[in-house]
């Protein structure tokens, strides 16, 4: 099939078929189809525990290796021919179009781990619906309570403290706790009070009112507030029949996976439900083996148990709360996050740029030109960077490089404009098709690192708006970019095209 | 009588004599005429038919016929391509440093025109080709070219370069034609077509197949010569093109230069530097020498030098020829390495120096009159 393919492209689209777009692209889009389904088994979710599918190392390395081998062969075959060099009839726009596909290519085949990632994705979401996980991710956050929820901290005590006078004044100390850059040295003398209030009522420290239930990425913040003070609501009104049709939900899900726990309705309520104060209850135990998860241990360091001897925390009561909620949060996490993670598309896209760049500047000068590019760009590199960090200043690195973009960029305008001789244009060529990519970043960084500057007039704590908004637009300016940049090459490469009619000599 | 009904007629001749392979060539160059993918296919067919019925005499003779009869009715119809200058070279001069300095040069190039340039090595024949062809930039001087282009690289697209030392090949030969036909817009219906008969043109057929490092350097060349005819190019400037070759494929090459070039509906200037400059001169229809890169043109120094200058070859010694010579006013005789030139007088001829010979028994193995041949400038 790819021969005839390609024996026709050959025939009608010798561009196509000189950089083997069309095998390529399938070949890429191949690659994507086996990290999906590679990924999709990674995204195998055994609710049980026993059995765990980890070949994401493998799935990756076996993508690298597979694309380097087809990068090799690719560019064996592609360089067997080059029209441009040959001084071939070529369009105004085929050098851009090379240089696209060339880009398409690397793109496809650098990219697989979206793939994997998506497919591994869509598996962890195919386990439940959004709202099934949502109301499962409830009733697991909310049953932590119960459970190992952790302890929140108490209100300090200002009084005590000596923030406060016993009139309610202010003290100097707190006025200088407010002023004062260096607030935490005071904190550690503050004094904590030893209950809480809840609905005006006094509860202990460690009581199950100042206990705080699980967050999972699927509930909002506001949500997993508005379900705490709902179940801190149920002990406090002592709605039995609430925080049993909890527990019984609760311990469906556990006998729904198969996981174990020495609990029963009565037992769960009877260990723990101390009404009034709640503060004489058992700890449960949250995992059957301990480390099973890597959220299976976690130990308060002030919480003490109950139960003699005191090093001892847990009770005789387990339940593999660990498993429920590391598998819950891994469903919870898929539906939450974006299918395409747009960051690492970005650094996808500037991976196969800059590799683009590198062979299409390869295409387009000599070998030797390109060679010697390469070695003087990492020559002034190192020359600026030992400047550069001698000063202690990334600006002198950023503001050197634009002026040797802008001052080669001169230089090339003149030979093209002259049209007389090439001289070192083709090194400088290759120059220019790499730094463009960093054009606007540099410019980026100088414009940051003025307005960083600005923060230490003003004090510590000032951070210049400006500084703040180019900070929030980092992804935006690598965006606008590469958009930049795409039009550049377009101009660039009709610029090529009549630049290689220049006599060499 | 149009130059086509000229190359028509040779080919007749060619076909009483039975010369078929010189037929076929023309046949060839006939179909490549036509620009018409119909007579490409019959012409194919009928070289498919050939490769394996080459014995079938009275059948071949009855195909080509048939086939130069109707491309003689369909290219009757079409207009002869009129000459034109295609470039004009005023005090080119191409200096690389202070040793070696190429002109200044004139010359104009026209198109059905083959050009030689002879001269010995390092005397500038590559730098001329090369500034002719845009690589270089001339020192002073201009280079105008009569043709319409859009740009400086659409320019160089139409001045076809053919160093001595080509770049490798990679992947198959046929391959390679067919990506350049391709690129220059040849219909993919054609293609393959025309890559065949432009192959056959140059006998190549039998190596389509080969990989580059199959074949001997005369095959590379011709290979590349066949890419370059598929690049439709106004002028083709070669760099010692029968460098490599036997002294058959030499004249073989120099008569395919000398169709092609004249083509009546397709013609293009050549070209080219030798230093085989026997056959370059029964070639070209100008001759530039250059001497440490000056240009000598023979029509100008023959004005100057209107003498008679004799090359031959005798076993005699110099002493023994000189007395046997000096009957016919010789002006002086130099010895060359194993032959000898003797300088006449500008009324003295050819005939004379042969009845000289023949009346004193002069032995002689070879001999030429180089009056008119830039071979003088290698001796003098």
């Amino acid at each position: 099939m790819f021969t005839s393919i390609q024996k026709k492209l050959l025939l009608e689209k010798p561009l196509l078929w000189n950089t083997k777009f069309i095998p390529m692209v399938i070949l890429g889009m191949a690659f994507h189809v086996v990290q999906f389904f590679l990924g999709w088994l990674q995204g195998t979710i055994d609710f049980t525990n026993k059995t765990k599918i980890n070949i994401e190392f493998s799935a990756i390395s076996f993508g690298i290796l597979a694309v380097i081998i087809a990068i090799i062969l690719w560019l064996v075959a592609y360089f067997k021919n080059n029209s441009f060099k040959s001084f071939y009839k070529k369009s105004k726009n085929s050098l851009f179009y090379e240089w696209l596909q060339l880009f398409v290519v690397i793109f496809l085949l650098s990219s697989f781990y979206l793939s994997f990632s998506m497919g591994r994705q869509l598996h962890e979401r195919s386990y439940y619906s959004y709202e099934d996980t949502q109301k499962r991710c409830e009733i697991i956050a909310n049953a932590d309570i119960f459970i190992d929820g952790f302890f929140k901290g108490t209100e300090v005590d200002s009084l005590a403290s000596g923030l406060i006078d016993s009139l309610g004044n202010k003290t100097a100390k707190i006025k200088r706790q407010e002023i004062d850059s260096f607030a935490a040295a005071i904190e550690e003398e503050l004094i904590y009070k030893d209950y809480i209030l809840f609905k005006g009522k006094k509860y202990k420290e460690y009581s199950l009112l100042n206990r705080g239930i699980h967050e999972f990425s699927i509930i909002s913040e506001e949500a997993d507030s508005l379900n705490e003070i709902k179940v801190k609501n149920w002990l406090f009104e002592n709605d039995v029949t609430a925080v049993k049709k909890l527990m019984t939900d609760y311990l469906g899900l556990i006998n729904e996976h198969q996981l174990k726990t020495n609990l029963t309705l009565e037992t769960w309520f009877e260990a723990t439900y101390k009404s009034p104060e709640f503060d004489s209850f058992l700890y449960i135990s949250p995992y059957f083996k301990e480390h099973e998860t890597y959220n299976s241990y976690r130990y308060h360091q002030y919480e003490t148990s109950i139960v003699k001897p005191y090093d001892v925390k847990y009770s005789k009561y387990y339940i593999q709360q660990d498993i429920l909620k590391d598998k819950y949060e891994t469903v919870s996490v898929a539906h939450t996050n974006n299918l395409i993670d747009f960051d690492a598309v970005i650094v996808y896209l500037y991976l196969a740029l800059s590799c683009s760049l590198l062979l299409f500047s390869f295409r387009v000068s000599s070998g030797k030109s390109w060679l010697i590019a390469l070695v003087s760009l990492g020559i002034i590199n190192v020359i600026i960077g030992i400047f550069g960090a001698l000063g202690s200043s990334s600006s002198f690195y950023f503001g050197s490089m634009l002026a040797i973009f802008i001052g080669i960029s001169f230089y090339f305008g003149k030979i093209y404009v002259e049209a007389k001789r090439k001289e070192i244009s083709g090194i400088i060529l290759n120059l220019i098709l790499w730094l463009s990519v960093y054009f606007i970043p540099i410019i980026y960084n100088l414009v940051t690192d003025y307005y960083k500057k600005s923060e230490y007039k003003y004090g510590y704590d000032y951070v210049s708006p400006e500084y703040t908004w180019l900070r929030e637009h980092f992804s935006t300016m690598f965006v606008l970019n590469f958009i930049f940049m795409i039009f550049v090459l377009f101009l660039l490469s009709r610029i090529i095209r009549n630049w290689k009619g220049i006599a060499e000599n | 009588m149009t130059e086509f009904e000229k190359q028509f007629q040779e080919v007749q001749a060619l076909l009483e004599f039975k010369d078929y392979n010189q037929v076929i060539k023309r046949l060839i160059d006939f179909t490549l005429d036509s620009e018409s993918i119909h007579y490409y296919q019959k012409t194919n067919d009928f070289l498919d038919w050939h490769d394996t019925n080459e014995q079938n005499e009275v059948e071949k003779v009855t195909q080509i016929k048939q086939l130069i009869d109707e491309l003689y009715a369909f290219l009757s119809q079409k207009t002869c391509h009129e000459h034109q200058t295609f470039i004009s070279v005023q005090n080119l001069q191409k200096i690389y440093n202070s040793s070696f300095g190429l002109g200044p040069i004139n010359l104009d190039i026209k198109s059905g025109e083959i050009i030689g340039l002879v001269g010995e090595n390092g005397n500038g024949k590559t730098t001329l080709l090369r500034s002719l062809c845009g690589e270089l930039h001339p020192s002073s001087g201009t280079i105008s070219y009569h043709f319409e282009y859009e740009d400086a690289f659409d320019l160089r697209t139409k001045l076809v370069y053919i160093p001595q030392r080509t770049a490798t090949w990679r992947g198959s030969m046929y391959e390679n034609l067919e990506f350049t036909a391709s690129c220059y817009g040849y219909l993919p219906e054609e293609n393959n077509l025309i890559i065949n008969l432009i192959i056959t043109r140059l006998g190549l057929r039998k190596y389509r197949k080969h990989y580059w490092n199959d074949l001997s350097s005369g095959y590379k060349m011709r290979f590349e010569l066949a890419r370059m005819l598929l690049r439709k190019p106004k002028i083709l400037l070669i760099d010692e093109p029968l460098a490599n070759l036997d002294i058959l494929a030499q004249q073989t090459v120099l008569d395919d230069f000398r169709t092609i070039a004249n083509s009546a509906f397709r013609p293009i200037a050549i070209v080219l530097s030798s230093q085989q400059l026997y056959e370059v001169e029964k070639t070209s229809n100008q001759v530039v020498f250059l001497k440490r890169g000056v240009q000598k043109n023979l029509l100008t120094e023959n004005e100057s030098h209107s003498n008679c200058v004799i090359e031959f070859e005798s076993s005699l010694t110099i002493s023994e020829l000189n007395q046997k010579l000096l009957q016919l006013q010789l002006l002086s005789l130099e010895q060359n390495g194993g032959t000898y030139i003797a300088t006449f007088p500008g009324n003295f001829g050819i005939n004379d120096f042969l009845k000289l010979v023949i009346t004193e028994a002069i032995p002689i193995q070879y001999f030429r009159n180089i009056s008119n041949s830039t071979r003088r400038f290698f001796v003098n």
